[in-house]
């Protein structure tokens, strides 16, 4: 395994920099302008990494009003760097690909994917609402990345796990250094601490029942979407045409199914006109259709619906974890 | 007589559900039933302006009579809606609390630095003049006032219910806050470029969820311009010059009607300054030469 | 039928006739599209139950069921103007450019009803998948039992496909229309389609029904159809819900862990019986 001394934190991100598009985390979200050292203290953005790999505006394809021919212009992108992402968000973007690739292969999404190094960083201080260990991940959980890394006091430590991972670490490798074994000990030691610390749950999800109680606490909804927007698994999106004057674009652009508008039909029926059905749906979306699926939970633990929810409506409780 | 039996006695009075607070560190807006009246409370955690609710899913015609909790500034939403005609006034019951401020719960957790939830047993939180005091399983903080204050609340004018059926607890007599605009001064003091700079940076950040819009008690509209395609007034392409667009729309569809509850920025996920649009709107309203909330204050029934 | 590589992206098509069926204030029109490419369109095969998403450049797509059998040379749709798209087609002209994206959807499992006898029900619209399905099957004749055709629409002047209706009827033994009021010079059933279905009383013998119009309509059918004796498996319709992607990624259109526009538009009524909130 190799280190890399914090101290040469700002010539390590500029040599990546030179290749890679790198985005990194701010307080917001996943940015190309970002702070070296605050990206590396910032446990996660309040927006989740999935824009990355699924945009909030996605273009599908151009289109020449005039003529009304559609214009494909496949441009190359140069490759993205997702430098200290967060195993949550991690998962977040393996579940949706299975999402987009069921069946029929989403290109938009694969190819994004496919142009996306994950350079992920372990949780040394998980917050107040992970719960990632009671949705069967663990704040070092590793799957979907290509370099995983450990802040160990003044060093990074690294282990490449896909051949990608090689290459980057390949670049950089001017500033590393090998990590000595008390590191990697102590890299497996703050791993257990910090699982140790990300609150369990016992989710007990067949209290989800069409007609049970729980869904109650919609009277209180507010239809916001912020639990959906910010959620790394949550994938609903609108394809809309938008007219400029002698072109336009068809785009996809993100939805929520907490929306009413969302599933109205054009004939004025809406199958879930209620708050009551459109929470019911997210959360037995996540709990038990995705579980029936793909046989786990369409969850991270992140906990951003729990943290940003204006009225408190709480996943945890819901599901019974109090 | 305290918030229970206040509600205990409009429940016996026929009203049908209260809408009001419950818990006391997780705080969350509840429809109580008489079957659930000792679960309403009213603590500095109760920020929500539940007035929101009145018009939501068509609420208001589905129940006969409603109680709803409000706090000072709370109140005049309700003033405002029933200018609007937004429903009758003898569909609800207003209870008044004479409020001296809410807190942003985040801001307690931070401070105390504990790394849990606490449970609604174990967690007590009170004014006590000009402190906050929390008590969590017998161990006990304080906070100065100024220090833990909401925004909102330091400029506070109507600490007190502007219009209540029943109040609970006594009427504040403090020095009355003022709105001195302060914060939108400092913006305008700024050259153009510097503001439009700032603005920029803010609106760029919106993930255009509409959050502020649906908390907003007086954004209420059955069709709301936003979704309507023909004209389509804003594209739903989330980009800069869009996110100005809804902005601007939202301002002005607001001018002189936003009460001020800070709802819209305290929702907001990527912590845009709305109250900041929303005052300067009103500042200039008010510089107009119309006043940009004064409305008669009607006192009980 | 290859899938286009990339799903979202549509085939460009034009529209070679466009018919009036029903005018009303929500008129309904009948257009035959054919793909530009003439290879693709020979390509073009799905199964009847099928659907298009049909787009017209800079308004959006809206998704219609194939009301043309899967052997001819064209794609036919019948749609009822609603809203933007449907608008936009109803304003279109012969020769105007449109695009498609398809096949979507499941499908009728024709194979599996070989050898049996075919009861076919629709109200309004909800004819033109049967349509299909009704060509299909004369095409195969050989193949199936005895059918039986029931059909309704509001009105005389609401009928689709007016004159092939009546073809069928003269071609076929079992053939029936209705409409829900006495109107003048009518000589056929008058009545709602659920109760000519009594009337007409199909026996559930190694047979099928296969019913698609408004929602209403579909549940009364289906109580009618239990009470002939027809059990969930042999009861066949068609569900619809808001939709957009039509590859199952959108979210829109799901009842449960089932997206009408991937598993669906076609369930047999033995499944949606498990499911909550069919309608
Ligand atoms: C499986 C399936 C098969 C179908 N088969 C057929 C078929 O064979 N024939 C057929 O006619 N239909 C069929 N439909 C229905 C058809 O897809 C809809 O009627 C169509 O999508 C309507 O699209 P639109 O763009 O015209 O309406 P839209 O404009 O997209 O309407 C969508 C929503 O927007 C709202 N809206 C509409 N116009 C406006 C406006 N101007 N301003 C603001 N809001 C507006 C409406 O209230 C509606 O809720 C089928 C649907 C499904 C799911
Ligand atoms: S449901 Fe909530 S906790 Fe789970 S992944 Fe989505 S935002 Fe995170
Ligand atoms: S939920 Fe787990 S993986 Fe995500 S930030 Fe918290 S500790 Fe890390
Ligand atoms: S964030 Fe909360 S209020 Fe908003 S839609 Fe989600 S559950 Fe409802
Ligand atoms: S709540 Fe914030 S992010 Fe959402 S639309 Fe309003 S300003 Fe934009
Ligand atoms: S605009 Fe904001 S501050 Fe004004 S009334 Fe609406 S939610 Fe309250
Ligand atoms: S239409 Fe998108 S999932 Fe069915």
């Amino acid at each position: 395994m190799k280190a890399l001394d914090k101290a040469n934190l700002d010539k390590f991100v500029e040599l990546l920099s030179e290749e890679f598009n790198v985005y990194s985390i701010t307080d917001t979200d996943f940015s190309t302008d970002f702070d070296n050292n605050k990206a590396l203290e910032i446990l996660k953005p309040i927006k989740s990494a999935k824009e990355i790999v699924f945009p909030q505006t996605e273009p599908l394809f151009k289109f020449d009003l005039v003529g009304k021919e559609i214009v494909v212009n496949e441009k190359q992108n140069s490759t993205n760097l997702m430098l200290w992402i967060k195993p949550c968000d991690v998962r977040g973007i393996n579940i949706l690909k299975k999402v987009f690739e069921k069946d029929v292969k989403d290109v938009y999404f694969a190819n994004k994917l496919n142009n996306t190094i994950f350079v992920g960083l372990a949780c040394n201080n998980p917050s107040r609402n992970c719960f990632c260990t009671s949705v069967s991940i663990t704040p070092y959980y590793k799957e979907g990345m290509d370099v995983f890394a450990t802040s160990v006091n003044g060093a990074i430590i690294f282990e490449a796990l896909t051949e990608k991972g090689k290459e980057v670490l390949e670049k950089v490798n001017s500033l590393l250094r090998d990590a000595t074994k008390d590191e990697v000990e102590k890299a497996k030691e703050i791993h257990l601490q910090a699982e140790n610390k990300v609150r369990r749950y016992n989710f007990n999800t067949s209290r989800l029942t069409w007609d049970s109680d729980v869904w109650r606490i919609s009277e209180i909804c507010l239809s916001c979407g912020i639990c959906t927007y910010l959620c790394p698994t949550c994938h609903c999106f609108d394809i809309i045409d938008e007219n400029y004057v002698y072109e336009g674009e068809r785009i996809r652009i993100w939805d929520s199914c907490m929306y009413s508008e969302y599933t109205l039909q054009a004939s004025g029926h809406n199958p879930r006109a209620y708050r009551l059905q459109r929470l019911r749906n997210r959360i037995m979306h996540k709990f038990v259709w995705f579980k029936e699926m793909f046989d786990e939970y369409a969850c991270t633990g992140c906990g951003r619906c729990v943290s940003y929810c204006p009225v408190n409506i709480s996943l945890i409780e819901i599901l019974g974890g109090v | 007589m305290d918030l229970v039996e206040v509600a205990k006695k409009l429940f016996d009075e026929g009203v049908e559900v209260i809408i009001g607070y419950q818990g006391n560190f997780n705080v969350k807006p509840i429809f109580a039933k008489a079957n659930e009246v000792d679960k309403l409370t009213f603590n500095p955690l109760c920020i929500y302006n539940l007035t929101n609710y009145l018009t939501m899913e068509g609420f208001v015609d589905k129940v006969d009579k409603i109680g709803v909790v409000v706090k000072g500034c709370d109140s005049k939403t309700i003033l405002q809606l029933l200018d609007e005609n937004a429903f009758s006034r003898d569909k609800i019951v207003v209870i008044g609390i004479p409020c001296n401020g809410v807190i942003d719960v985040n801001k307690i957790v931070e401070e105390i630095g504990e790394f849990r939830e606490f449970k609604d047993n174990e967690f007590k939180i009170k004014w006590e003049g000009d402190e906050l005091v929390v008590e969590v399983n017998g161990k006990s903080y304080k906070f100065p006032k100024d220090k833990i204050l909401l925004e909102k609340c330091k400029v506070c004018e109507t600490p007190n219910p502007v219009v209540y059926d029943v109040l609970v607890g006594n009427l504040i007599q403090q020095p009355h806050r003022k709105e001195e605009f302060k914060a939108v001064k400092e913006i305008e003091s700024l050259s153009l470029e510097q503001r439009w700079e700032f603005w920029i940076k803010e609106f760029e950040k919106c993930i255009r969820c509409y959050a502020c819009r649906n908390v907003c008690p007086l954004c209420y509209c059955e069709s709301c311009v936003l979704e309507r395609l023909e004209p389509e007034f804003v594209r739903r392409a989330v980009r800069l010059d869009e996110n100005i667009a809804y902005h601007l729309i939202r301002a002005y569809h607001l001018a002189n009607r936003c009460v001020g509850c800070g709802e819209c920025e305290r929702v907001c996920p990527v912590n845009l300054p709305l109250s900041l649009l929303n005052k300067k709107v009103a500042k200039e309203v008010k510089d107009l030469g119309f006043s940009e909330f004064l409305k008669p204050i009607e006192v009980g029934r | 039928m290859v899938l286009q590589l990339n799903p979202y992206l549509p085939y460009p098509a034009y529209i070679r006739g466009i018919r009036d069926e029903v005018l009303d204030k929500r008129p309904i029109k009948t257009f035959t599209i054919e793909l530009k490419d003439e290879k693709l369109m020979k390509n073009f095969t799905f199964k009847p139950g099928q659907c298009v998403m049909v787009g017209i450049i800079g308004v959006g797509e809206a998704i219609f069921a194939i009301a043309s059998p899967p052997n001819a040379d064209c794609i036919e749709i019948s749609v009822m103007k609603m809203g933007r798209v449907t608008t936009a087609l109803h304003n279109c002209n012969v020769g105007d450019k449109v695009f498609v994206r398809g096949p979507i959807g499941n499908g009728f499992p024709v194979e599996e009803w070989e050898g049996k006898n075919i009861v076919l029900i629709a109200g309004g619209i909800g004819i033109t998948p049967l349509r299909s399905l009704y060509y299909y099957i004369c095409d195969n004749r050989g193949k199936y039992g005895e059918l039986t055709f029931i059909y309704g629409a509001r009105s005389s002047k609401d009928l689709c496909f007016k004159e092939e209706i009546f073809e069928i009827e003269r071609k076929e033994k079992t053939c029936h229309i209705t409409i829900d009021f006495e109107e003048e010079g009518w000589t056929r059933h008058v009545g709602f389609v659920p109760d000519v279905l009594m009337k007409v009383s199909p026996s559930p013998k190694n047979s099928v029904a296969i019913t698609c119009g408004p929602p209403i309509m579909i549940r009364y059918v289906i109580q009618n159809l239990h009470k002939l004796g027809f059990k969930p498996s042999q009861i066949y319709t068609t569900l619809e819900k808001r939709m957009k992607c039509g590859i199952g990624k959108c979210g829109r259109c799901n009842i449960g862990s089932l997206y009408v526009c991937k598993d669906g538009p076609v369930f047999s009524y033995e499944t949606l019986q498990k499911l909550p909130e069919v309608f």
